[in-house]
Order: structure tokens, then sequence, then C-alpha cells
């Protein structure tokens, strides 16, 4: 029972660092990202390719690498896809759906080219890059891997949530999310500002990559897929748009799938979690805490 | 024109198929409906006629049980899900695709797992499928026009003004949704018979990212748009050979500047040179969803739920 607990909380960090990149886009900027779980995997085959070309590169100095790496990959994204498409949109359901449409494929290409870096097999970062160590806290094991994440995710979420809140980006980013038009009238720089956003999300995504194949021990190309369905439904949870009930819904969702998959196997996991989806969507398609959208971040 | 249906009859089949599934996903696309749901009911077309046939029943029973099982679910979630709009709806039915995929791994002893169910005997052949596509072709391009044209685009461009000159905008997208699951289920059956094989990985990201890939290329609002995208995606390949592993990659750029750049797809590229050609200033541009004035975030909010 306790020895579940630092599983739970190390993939809650994970979610965490996932959603809150999927959720600054969507909830703020209404840009759903649908390559943002390539993204992920992205930083993990990455980091694992460098590995190989620098051996014994240490995890401090890949941590940084894959963040500011996959931060403009994704800003990339953000400059050659979605900006065009939005600029030459019909209107917002019709932006929506090919901003969604170009996202899959975005990603199935990044997919691709992760399957033949890695020669479509599953990886594992090298041992010299953390070594990983266990110690007991309470009887549990406990290893420095988890600790690591749960600091990272502390630290980014709160980071973030003062970026947004605070920061005179942050709040010029909230005030595009109200009125895209009426922003640009005030003198905000829309175009910058969303690139800005998709890299900070880029970088957020290229922490928890790495960190999830060096905690799981392995990867693979694929790592994203579902992961960004689960992050999709935890948004949702949360409500569109809501940084704080992002954190805390990814620790629900990690603390369900640690248990039901420690007791009932993972098969099941999986389908009670898409289960569990399709029910909410239908109960509370907005969230459990609805927010105007003033409010959002 | 025999030889060449012969020798490339394996290709031939892999596009009909995708050509059903991007029409699947088309006729909910045309009554403003963004569901995946196709795709679910794809997987369990192709499982469930798989089963019942290895259970011993005849072909037309096993064909017609599924079908109508297959439509009686795509009422079901149609009543469920329609209420959800846009990327809610989108989601909600990709959860679906997925939960069919781990719900196909997980049940081993009638899905064969993850290696996937084969010896079925198969049903239909090239040609009934042939046959099959150019129905389903024949019905799209007939609702195209006229009184269920304009209906349609009324639907997709402004469902409130739809509302307002009498149309039934919630019973029209259900027909829609049901329509678009029983298209996918009759390509499931096709599939599993065409192949021999259907594993889980048959429903599942690659399957919508070629079908997207197919819709997007041929043309999204267009009748035509699923078999020239189905037709260039399968001989692509052929032409690609050279790229190889790479052409995943080749297909996701290609889609993207598509994309971007030509929304109304191939066809469209087609028809406006049509209409140069004759020479007069009509334009023939397919009908795309314009909408006049963008919905502001706000607005998408309240929008998440009719």
């Amino acid at each position: 029972m306790l020895g579940q607990l630092p599983n739970a909380v190390a993939l809650a960090s994970v979610y965490t660092l996932f959603t809150l990149g999927l959720t600054l886009c969507w909830g703020v900027l209404n840009v759903l990202n649908l390559a943002h779980g390539a993204l992920f995997a992205a930083s993990a085959f990455l980091a694992y390719r460098l590995t190989q070309v620098v051996p014994g590169i240490p995890l401090w100095a890949l941590l940084p690498i894959m963040a500011v790496g996959i931060g403009l990959l994704s800003a990339l994204v953000q400059v050659l896809v979605f900006a065009p498409i939005r600029a030459r949109g019909a209107g917002e359901h019709d932006v929506e759906m090919r901003t969604l449409i170009a996202g899959v494929t975005v990603a199935a290409a990044i997919t691709t080219v992760g399957a033949i870096l890695t020669e479509h097999q599953p990886f594992a970062l090298p041992r010299e890059a953390l070594e990983v160590t266990t110690f007991d806290v309470l009887g549990a094991p406990v290893t420095n891997v988890q600790v690591l994440l749960l600091v990272a995710a502390v630290v980014l979420a709160c980071g973030l949530l003062g970026y947004v809140r605070y920061t005179r980006d942050g709040r010029a980013l909230r005030a595009v999310a109200v009125d895209r038009r009426a922003a640009r009238l005030m003198g905000i720089p829309v175009r910058r500002l969303e690139v800005q956003a998709l890299a900070l999300s880029g970088a957020l995504a290229g922490v928890a990559g790495l960190f999830f194949a060096l905690y799981l021990g392995a990867g693979d190309a694929h790592m994203g897929d579902t992961l960004l369905l689960k992050a999709f439904a935890i948004v949702i949870l949360a409500g569109v748009g809501s940084l704080g009930g992002a954190v805390v819904f990814a620790f629900v969702l990690a603390f369900v799938e640690a248990y039901v998959g420690y007791y009932a196997g993972a098969d099941l996991r999986d389908v009670a979690a898409f289960a569990l989806i399709i029910v909410m969507l239908l109960v509370r398609p907005t969230g459990l805490f609805p927010r105007a959208i003033g409010q959002r971040a | 024109m025999i030889d060449l249906f012969a020798a490339n009859e394996g290709v031939i089949a892999g596009a009909l198929v995708f050509a059903l599934l991007a029409y699947s996903l088309q006729v909910a696309l045309r009554a403003g409906v963004f569901s995946f749901a196709g795709f679910a009911a794809y997987g369990i077309g192709a499982y469930g006629s798989g089963f019942l046939l290895l259970e011993g029943w005849n072909e037309v029973g096993a064909i017609l049980v599924v079908l109508v099982g297959v439509a009686l679910l795509g009422w079901l979630f149609a009543v469920l899900l329609t209420r959800l709009k846009s990327l809610y709806l989108a989601m909600a039915t990709l959860a679906l695709v997925l939960l069919v995929q781990s719900a196909a791994l997980a049940a081993e002893p009638v899905t064969g797992g993850a290696l996937g169910m084969y010896g079925v005997p198969p049903v239909v052949d090239t040609l009934t499928t042939l046959v099959v596509t150019a129905a389903v072709l024949v019905g799209v391009l007939l609702t195209q026009r006229g009184r269920p044209g304009r209906r349609l685009l009324a639907l997709r461009t402004d469902e409130a003004l739809a509302e307002a000159m009498g149309i039934d905008v919630r019973r029209r997208q259900r027909v829609a949704f049901v329509w678009s699951t029983v298209l996918g289920g009759i390509a499931g059956i096709c599939q599993l018979s065409l192949v021999g094989v259907f594993t889980p990985e048959d429903v599942g990201f690659p399957v919508i990212v070629t079908t997207l890939t197919v819709l997007v290329l041929g043309g999204t609002w267009h009748w035509a748009g699923p078999i020239v995208g189905a037709v260039l995606t399968a001989f692509l390949p052929f032409w690609l050979a050279a790229v190889g592993d790479w052409r995943p990659v080749v297909e996701a750029l290609v889609t993207v500047l598509v994309v971007i750049f030509l929304p109304g797809g191939l066809v469209s590229l087609v028809q406006r040179g049509g209409g140069a050609l004759r020479g007069r200033g009509r334009r023939s541009k397919p009908p795309e969803p314009v909408e006049p004035a963008a919905v502001t975030p706000a607005e998408m909010r309240t929008e998440a739920v009719r």
C-alpha cells in the first residue's frame, strides 16, 4: 500500500509537467497542440541519441539541453505550422480543425523520426547519465529519480503559475486568451507571445520526457501517445485553462492509476482510464471547476 | 485495364478501405460533427464480423448483424456524445477509439490479443469493396447537391443559423454520426476480409493519421476528396520508394503544406484549374465553411455544451 506511494507521486509529477504545457497552449491560447506528446517522446529519444554521441554526459547537462531543444522545436512548430494556419483561417472552427489535423500530422512525423533514430526498439538511457540510488523513507523504497521528478514538477509548476499570474508577459498572454483582437489593439505583440508560450510548453515537455524515460528505465518513440489523451482528460477535469486544477487532477489520476494498476492489472488500468475520460466528458464537459475566461491560469 | 486491376489488387484494396474510412470521417464532418467514432466502429466491425464468422455464421447473416449492431452502437454514442462540441467531441471519440484498442488487447481469447485475429473466411473481395465504395461515393455526391447539400452547408457553417432556418440540428447531426459509424463498420469488415488479419494496432493513431492525410489531401468537403486522396496515398509509396523509412515524414510534410495552403485539397486545385480553362468568371470552389466572424474564446467555452 505504502510501497506504491513513491510510484504514484512520480507518475503524478510527470503528468503535471506534461499537462501544464498542454493546458498553457490550449486553455490560454486556444491551441490544442496534438504534437505535444510527440515532443515529449522526442525529448527522450533525442537525449538517448545524445548520450550515444557524447558518452558519459551527465543529467545536469542533459536536462537544460533537452528543455531548450524541445522548447525551440515546439516554437518552430508554432512558427511554421500553427501560425500560418491561423493567419489563413476562415474562422475559429476552421482554424481549430486544421490545427488539430496539422498537430496529429506533425506528431506522426516526429514519431517516425524517433522510430528511425532508435531503430524501432525500446531504448534505455545509459547509467552514466544518472546513477539510480534507492533509499528508505518510512519503509517505502524511494529512488533519487522520483525525488528529482517531484522537485522539478513543484519548482516548474510554481514558476509557470508565477509567470502567468504576475509577470508582464504572463498578463499579456491572458489578455490574448480573452480577446486576441483587442489584445493586439492594446499593443500586445500577440505573435511573439504565442511563440513564447509554445516554447515554454515545449520546454516542460522536454523536462517531462527526459525524466519519464529515466524513471521508467526505458522509452520508445510512441511513449507520448497515450499520455496525450490522459493529459487531455486532466485538462478537462480541471477545467480548461486552470493551471492549479491541472496539478490537482494530475495527482488524482496518477494515484487512481497506480493503485488500480497495482490491484487490478495493467490491461484493465487503461480500459478504465479511457472509460472514465468518456464518462467525465459526458457529465461535466467544462470540467469540475469551470472558470470564466478572464480568470484563466 | 483488367490486367492493371489484377496486378495492383492489394494496393487497390488498401486504397478502397482508406477511402471508406475517409468517407466515414467526411460524412460526420460535413454535418459539423468532428468525430473519430468511425474508427471505433472500424475496429468493432472487423472484430465483430471475425468473431461471428469464426463461430460458423453464414456470410450475409454475420455482415447484417455486425452492421445493425454498429448502427445501434452508433446511435447510442450519438445520443450520448453529440452533446459535446468540436474539440471535446473529437477527443471523446478519440478516447472511444483507444478504448476499443485497449479492450482488443485485453480480450485475448476473442480477439487474439496483440497477435491479432486471423483465419477468418473472407466474405468480400476487392471487386465487392469497389462496388460498395462506389455506392458510398454516389450517396455522398447526391447529398452534396441541392437541398440536402445546402442543409449540410448550413449545419457546418453556423448551427444557430441552421436552427433558425428550421433545420433539426441535433437530429441531422445524430444521423450523420450514425452513418459515420456504419461506414467505419463496413470498412472494418472489408479490411479483415481483404487482408486476413486484424490487430489492435489497426485501431489507433496511425490509421487515424493516414485517414486524415487521405481526406485532407483529396479534399475535406468534396465528394471526390476521399477517392482522390486514397488513390494518391496508396500509390505515393511507389513514387516515394527512394525515401523508404522516411515515407511518413514526407507524407506529413505534404499534408501540413496542404492544410496550410490548400484547405480545399487537391480536388479544389482541379476545380480552380477547370474553372479557368472554361474561361468563365464563375467561382467553382467547393463549399467551405466560411464563418463570418471569428468566435472568441469566451464564446468557445460556452460552446462546449449545447
